[in-house]
């Protein structure tokens, strides 16, 4: 019983990779505020954190997003802050992006894109997966 | 005159195709919050949108802005602010959300 214990304890103290994956645009919903939020908890905790853009999530990623005007803050301007928390890279979906008639070169950020092909593998590199 | 308004993203919704193929000529479509993104150019809702040249199709400002996306906007539609979107509303019979 007591050796479960420290197994566990063990476990629980080991680093995680954790991958957040962010699907919905910017303002439609309280979403991809809310993946910020963990984004920072997580890395206020030294997490292994990384960040997948697919799908309307995609948009989060564009620059000068005068939120003010909706009564929001910018998600963008967020995003550009986790650098500071050694999150530095945006992982996206480049169909995502054709789909949408966007280029990386318009996205703020460090964006590594990967293929469709590419994902599945990557998803399964994490040891927890949460979606927004 | 009916006002058709959308306020989801085409790509996670089939509003836009449910919006145009009841919308009668002459009529107007008030994109906005996340609808905006449907008057992205080179998008293919953008060429639904553009094949619609018979429906006045106007776009909310302030929900463009706020998504980073007023160098990106199809070139046939227009921008309307708030007081357009009240303009829109008393001008037409009746509004039609499609959310």
């Amino acid at each position: 019983m007591a050796n479960d214990q420290i197994q566990t304890s063990q476990r629980s103290s080991e680093r995680k990779k954790i991958l957040l994956i962010c699907r919905q645009a910017p303002y439609g919903s309280t979403l991809a505020r809310a993946a910020l939020d963990v984004a920072l908890a997580g890395a206020a905790f030294e997490q292994d954190l990384s960040l997948l853009f697919m799908d309307d999530g995609v948009w989060q990623l564009l620059p000068q997003q005068r939120a003010g005007a909706i009564g929001h803050k910018s998600i963008e301007a967020t995003l550009q802050s986790l650098p500071l928390y050694d999150l530095d890279t945006f992982h996206v979906e480049g169909e995502s992006l054709q789909q949408r008639s966007l280029e990386t070169g318009q996205l703020s950020g460090n964006v590594v894109v990967l293929t469709q092909e590419e994902l599945p593998a990557f998803i399964d590199s994490h040891d927890q997966v949460i979606g927004f | 005159m009916i006002l058709h308004t959308l306020n989801k993203s085409a790509d996670t919704s089939t509003n836009l195709h449910s919006c145009l193929r009841t919308t009668l000529p002459g009529c107007a479509l008030l994109l906005l919050e996340d609808g905006v993104y449907a008057a992205v150019k080179g998008s293919v809702s953008a060429s639904m949108l553009s094949a619609r040249a018979d429906i006045r199709r106007y776009a909310l400002r302030e929900d463009v802005e706020a998504r980073g996306i007023s160098a990106l906007l199809a070139d046939d539609i227009e921008l309307v602010d708030y007081a357009g979107f009240v303009a829109l509303t008393a001008e037409c019979d009746a509004v039609q959300s499609w959310y």
